[in-house]
């Protein structure tokens, strides 16, 4: 056997060093280049679930104020009854097909961010979501995603992807080069495909562009090896998913995280949130299977003991006008709240609720820069140095309770 | 196989016309069977030219290439150029703008739906068009000029401007660029995708005239923050009217003193489009365009500049300018064999194309060319497809692969259904079940994501098709044949013109597979090791 650098580690150190370190595992010490050392250890621990609300969800009744006569009169016909509405505190109640999410609520691993938005909101789906990936600001376009100008500073070659998309859709916040992508729908789908991508011997061929197609056959082919090798010793989790879309693009998310796959972030849309029209019954049912696909996530996590290293964020691009409009919906807004899940979240609320005695054209002003839920992801849940290219100079929130 | 009319006619002309040079090539790939015919470029130069000029060709036009000089076949190819489409144009079309506007009036929620059928159909006559041309180097450049010039189809929403906007890049693509240019300025789509339209005297937008410079014509560096502003000035009072002629309103534009690109005088739009023209760095910025759609992503700043002489000095003829391109030693350089990557048109239609499959209906065509990033009519953004490398990641690999491994196979399938059967079954739907297509759920799931029944388009442009799927029966039936066809196809080309196994891999690839090849495989399993090679995905 030929004594190199690699099998040196194994024998000095790298083979023992896993069962010290608590909560790091041993896949995180196969590089030769021990790269992943200075990798912040709560980026190899923990990951991120993005919950992607695609058509920009109505804040107003997913969170509602309940002592505020203004509601009712922005919102005649959809404004929510009393029995509709889960009383979360003295003055904010949540729409009561979210009822799944509340054994999180009073397990206090849920936290609702209030007024979440920036300044001169755009009303574009396209542009907006564009600004919420992005993290720009709203007259500023840049080219990459705000989770890849995060990871592209913490490379670690012992990742799966830095990313898993499931169920379609782009790559969103992790948009851009220099980062491992991967789109799934089916992991397993995805390995056969995998499978069926050559071996191929790297020459020292200085053709750019076979380069470039040889090193993304490569990056499948890790991922796909080691999400193989992963599932293949998944625990069993023991939860029935729902039947629902969202429903099973939760369950690949838990399978993901259950078997350990090492990928600091997932991401899972739910689409159908532009609700202009007949509001109250569509939106009733889109939360309802948003709610039923993360309460069974949630089970599956606590279950396989994942729980805790577990972030979930929802986001969208943006929340919906807080007068009603003509035909019992809602046209394009603003600010709005989002979720908070995770065995490490403090419960409650952060932020606070838009006046709704002060509109801009009926529409409410944010009381929150949504990038301050990016870095309290970037600093209190992975653990790293605020930078402002993540950030923009938004301070994190008291959310998360260790870190 | 479809010979090309007139082919030998030509050839000899162009012998007797000129002296055939071969050029010097140091391309040891180039050179495999020029031995066998000495007055030919070879089946290699011939692939070269035709995947990067048009969309692949099928085989039988790749061999008459190869029979021919380099220079003859680019001059051969460059009479194919056509200023119109083939594929009749959808219907609605042909409603003026009064009509569509009082169609919107009448109820806007129905009217929003129609206008998204119009899109997708847009979207599939254009497909189909790629398709079935019979000039692909037309629609080359019509998708070059989309994506230089562009407009995107949800921000303009009007399918009918588009489809003008795209007809404009055929009439004047290939013909003088300075003619181009002008109608760009003037054309409709543009002006509702960089708000001319609202730009007004007092209130001037500056959208149009920073991209006209910046990317339409000139490149960073060579204008100023003022010139766009006092550009944009010039070019308020532009507005779409009547049937969708853009013309400049009077009291709506400024007609006051500007200063733009040096130029002092009471411009309008057209004066600073002229003075565009005049620019010496328009000549470049062009020439640089076309480098990087046919020769390199890395663009050699002493040959741009010649070029950009070259075009300025024939008065920004087209022609004269692709021909000089196509016989330059820098298209036909060993460097840059393989140096760009196939986008997903290149690679989808390329493929049809060469395989000789004309029977897919449009929309499974854009869902093909959607999962692998590209959607004909909303490029990303104002600056078009990035292109070259940023075509590939994992998942559009992915998609790529499982494109020319699942759905390659099946539309063949298909197409050797048609040709026996299916034309005496269409247009008699449940006549005769033993051959009339049906549903079938419990098909080979390979097949689903090419041929689910939720994909059927609801008018097809190019025709009444309708989505059509093969049951098992049918499938265990022809795949056989289809597979045989590939077979034969390899077997006539390596004895029909003493060409040898090399060849054939070259008619395919830009270089030696990175593969190994089973040595085995015949019928699918030859072509798929070819078009699943990694290489196969450049040109």
């Amino acid at each position: 056997m030929e004594f190199d650098r690699r099998t040196f580690l194994h024998l000095s150190g790298g083979a023992c060093l896993p069962w010290l370190v608590p909560g790091v595992e041993a896949w995180a010490f196969d590089d030769p280049q021990q790269k992943q050392l200075k990798v912040a250890p709560e980026l190899r621990e923990r990951t991120l679930i993005l919950v992607e609300l695609q058509g920009g969800n109505d804040g107003l009744n997913t969170v509602i104020p309940l002592r505020d006569e203004r509601y009712r009169e922005l919102r005649p016909r959809i404004g929510l009854k009393k029995n509709q509405i889960i009383e979360l505190d003295s003055k904010q109640g949540m729409h009561s097909s979210l009822k799944p999410l509340t054994e999180a609520w009073e397990a206090e691993e849920a936290n609702w961010i209030l007024g979440l938005g920036y300044p001169d909101p755009n009303r574009s789906h396209f542009r907006s979501i564009e600004i919420w990936e992005t993290g720009s600001d709203s007259d500023e376009e840049l080219q990459e995603g705000w989770l890849t100008r995060m990871l592209k500073a913490q490379p670690d070659p012992d990742r799966a992807a830095e990313g898993i998309i499931i169920g379609g859709g782009d790559a969103g916040p992790l948009y851009g080069t220099g980062l491992r992508v991967i789109n799934m729908d089916d992991p397993e789908k995805f390995s056969r495909q995998a499978r069926a991508v050559p071996e191929v011997a790297r020459g020292t061929d200085a053709r750019k562009a076979l380069e470039h197609l040889l090193d993304v056959q490569e990056d499948i082919k890790k991922a796909a090896g080691i999400i193989e090798e992963k599932i293949q010793a998944s625990p069993d989790h023991g939860v029935r998913f729902p039947g629902t879309r969202f429903g099973q693009r939760c369950k690949i998310a838990a399978e993901m995280v259950t078997s350990g796959v090492p990928c600091p972030v997932i991401k899972i849309s739910i689409g159908g949130f532009d609700t202009h029209n007949n509001q109250l019954n569509r939106h009733s049912r889109l939360l309802t299977e948003l709610a039923d696909g993360l309460a069974a996530l949630r089970k599956a996590l606590i279950a396989t003991g994942k729980w805790d290293r577990t972030l979930i964020s929802t986001y969208s691009e943006f929340g919906r006008r807080a007068r009603e409009n003509g035909s019992e919906g809602t046209d394009h807004g603003t600010a709005a709240p989002h979720l908070l899940l995770g065995g490490n979240i403090k419960g409650g609320f952060s932020g606070r609720q838009p006046d709704l005695g002060k509109l801009v054209r009926d529409d409410l002003i944010h009381t929150t820069d949504y990038r301050r839920l990016y870095a309290t992801i970037e600093q209190k849940w992975f653990g790293l140095k605020g930078r402002s290219e993540v950030s923009r100079g938004a301070k994190p929130l008291d959310v998360i309770r260790k870190g | 196989m479809s010979p090309i009319p007139g082919l030998l006619i030509l050839v000899v002309s162009l012998v007797a016309a000129q002296p055939v040079i071969d050029s010097p090539s140091t391309d040891q790939q180039a050179t495999v069977d020029r031995a066998d015919s000495p007055k030919g470029m070879g089946i290699a130069d011939a692939r070269h030219l035709l995947d990067r000029t048009c969309f692949g060709v099928p085989h039988q036009t790749l061999e008459n290439y190869a029979s021919l000089t380099r220079d003859q076949a680019v001059d051969q190819l460059i009479s194919t150029l056509k200023t119109e489409a083939q594929t009749p144009l959808p219907e609605w079309t042909g409603l003026s703008f009064q009509e569509i506007r009082d169609l919107r009036l009448e109820d806007r929620q129905a009217f929003g739906r129609t206008q998204r059928g119009w899109q997708q159909e847009a979207r599939s006559w254009w497909a189909q068009e790629i398709l079935t041309t019979s000039s692909p180097l037309t629609e080359r450049l019509v998708l070059m000029w989309h994506g230089h010039f562009t407009s995107e189809m949800r921000t303009v929403r009007s399918p009918h401007a588009m489809l003008t906007q795209n007809q404009l890049f055929r009439k004047n693509g290939s013909d003088n660029f300075a003619d181009l240019l002008r109608a760009v300025s003037m054309d409709n789509a543009m002006a509702l995708y960089l708000n001319t339209q609202q730009s007004k005297k007092g209130k001037p937008n500056e959208n149009f005239a920073r991209e006209l410079f910046e990317l339409f014509s000139l490149g960073e560096g060579h204008y100023t923050e003022r010139d766009v502003k006092e550009a944009a000035r010039a070019f308020t009072g532009y507005r779409v009217q009547g049937q969708g002629q853009v013309r400049k309103v009077s009291r709506l534009h400024d007609s006051s003193v500007k200063t733009v690109l040096g130029k002092r005088g009471r411009l309008d739009g057209l004066d600073v489009v002229n003075l565009v023209l005049k620019h010496p760095a328009c000549g470049e910025w062009i020439a640089r365009r076309f480098w990087l759609e046919f020769v390199s992503p890395t663009p050699d700043q002493e040959v741009i500049k010649k070029w950009g002489k070259v075009l300025r000095r024939s008065d920004w003829d087209l022609k004269a300018f692709l021909s000089h391109v196509f016989k330059s030693d820098q298209f036909w350089s060993a460097e840059y064999r393989g140096a760009l990557v196939k986008s997903p048109v290149d690679l989808v239609m390329g493929s049809l194309r060469r395989l000789e499959i004309s029977e897919i209906p449009g929309l499974q065509l854009n869902r093909n060319l959607q999962a692998m990033g590209q959607v004909l009519f909303d490029p990303p953004n104002v600056a078009g497809w990035p292109g070259g490398t940023a075509w590939i990641d994992s998942t559009s690999l992915l998609e790529r692969r499982k494109f020319l491994q699942d759905a390659v196979p099946t539309a063949m399938i298909f197409a050797t259904w048609q040709k026996s059967e299916g034309s005496a079954s269409v247009g008699k739907p449940g006549m005769n079940p033993e051959k009339t297509p049906e549903m079938d759920p419990e098909m080979n799931p390979e097949m689903e994501p090419e041929m689910s029944p939720d994909m059927k388009p609801k008018m097809n442009p190019a025709g009444n098709r309708t989505s059509k799927r093969l049951n098992r029966r049918q499938i265990r039936r022809y795949r056989p044949v289809a597979a045989q066809s590939v077979e034969k196809l390899y077997q006539q080309f390596i004895d029909g013109k003493s060409m040898n196994e090399e060849a054939w891999t070259l008619s395919w690839l830009p270089f030696q597979p990175v593969t190994d090849a089973d040595q085995s495989d015949t019928g699918f399993g030859r072509l798929q090791e070819l078009i699943l090679d990694p290489t196969y995905q450049l040109k």
